[in-house]
């Protein structure tokens, strides 16, 4: 797995996420890769320039903050791994991170903490799957 | 560590030989098993309902069509390094649920597959099978994307 340098686990606390986490880990050591997580803070830069707070704000990036502190705690010290956080939709600011950072692969689970109970594929999963240019694995 | 069987559909497509590749990479690292499938799907690629099978006719077509398979995963067999434990399967059927009924008799752990086959139009970004393995398997999915043209 030479060609796999990069893996972008996208990670949003949920069950799901947490066992993409766990299989981002394993093919990292299989590959030798380098694991990037990515929290996406799922609010509108409009909506924070209107009207958020700095307060709403500031509690917003500590929740995504914990979730990344949690993956990065999982990861054995000889994987390079590295925490992101951005703000925006979660599907186009994964999908634009894979793009910039030239990602290899992505890992993420299969619905993460938006979707409606029995949907079997969540809309991020859904439109990552499709969009994306590098192989996706869907962890269920 | 990591995934112990892998199943990879193939229909002889370009998508799928390099989803079989990546898949051979990914076994090689993790000391997997290899189960190449392929499913000939009669109804699908000429409209005969595979349930006609038993008219003499009907079953020499089936034959050419389960050959042909044979070769595109003998080709496959020929890549895997000896280190790696791979074997081939060619099943008449439902494309998709010979695809998920094999996932779940071989309890593989992984499935790694082109986005699109065959039959897909090249609009489609993600074919019909892919997403209905993607929505139905209870194992994890690996989904292979054309190369950008």
């Amino acid at each position: 797995m030479g060609n796999i340098k990069r893996i972008l686990v996208p990670v949003d606390g949920s069950e799901s996420s947490d066992r993409a986490i766990d299989q981002g880990i394993s093919m990292a050591e299989a590959c030798g890769a380098k694991i990037d997580f990515l929290y996406v803070a799922n609010i509108n830069q409009l909506a924070i320039n209107a009207c958020l707070s700095d307060a709403i704000l500031e509690a917003v990036t500590k929740a995504g903050n914990v979730i990344l502190d949690r993956a990065l705690e999982k990861v054995p010290k000889e994987i390079k791994a590295e925490a992101f956080s951005e703000t925006g939709s979660p599907a186009v600011a994964i999908l634009d991170f894979a793009t910039a950072e030239d990602t290899d692969m992505i890992i993420m689970g299969s619905r993460g903490l938006g979707v409606v109970k029995g949907v079997l594929l969540g809309s991020v999963s859904q439109y990552i799957v499709e969009q994306a240019k590098c192989p996706v694995l869907v962890v269920k | 560590m990591g995934w112990s069987r892998i199943l990879v559909p193939v229909d002889g497509s370009a998508n799928a030989f390099k989803a079989a590749q990546q898949a051979i990479d990914l076994a090689k690292c993790c000391e997997a098993e290899l189960e190449f499938l392929h499913v000939v799907n009669l109804t699908a690629s000429l409209g005969i309902p595979s349930a006609v099978g038993s008219k003499e006719k009907d079953t020499s077509v089936l034959e050419d069509a389960i050959d042909h398979g044979r070769k595109i995963l003998d080709q496959l067999l020929d890549l895997v390094p000896p280190e790696v434990k791979a074997k081939g399967h060619c099943v008449s059927g439902s494309t998709e649920k010979v695809i998920l009924q094999e996932a779940e008799a071989s309890r593989c752990d992984l499935i790694v597959m082109g986005s699109r086959g065959l039959g897909a139009l090249r609009a489609v970004l993600v074919g019909s099978i892919s997403c209905a393995v993607l929505n139905n398997a209870s194992c994890s999915v690996m989904l292979i994307k054309a190369d950008k043209k």
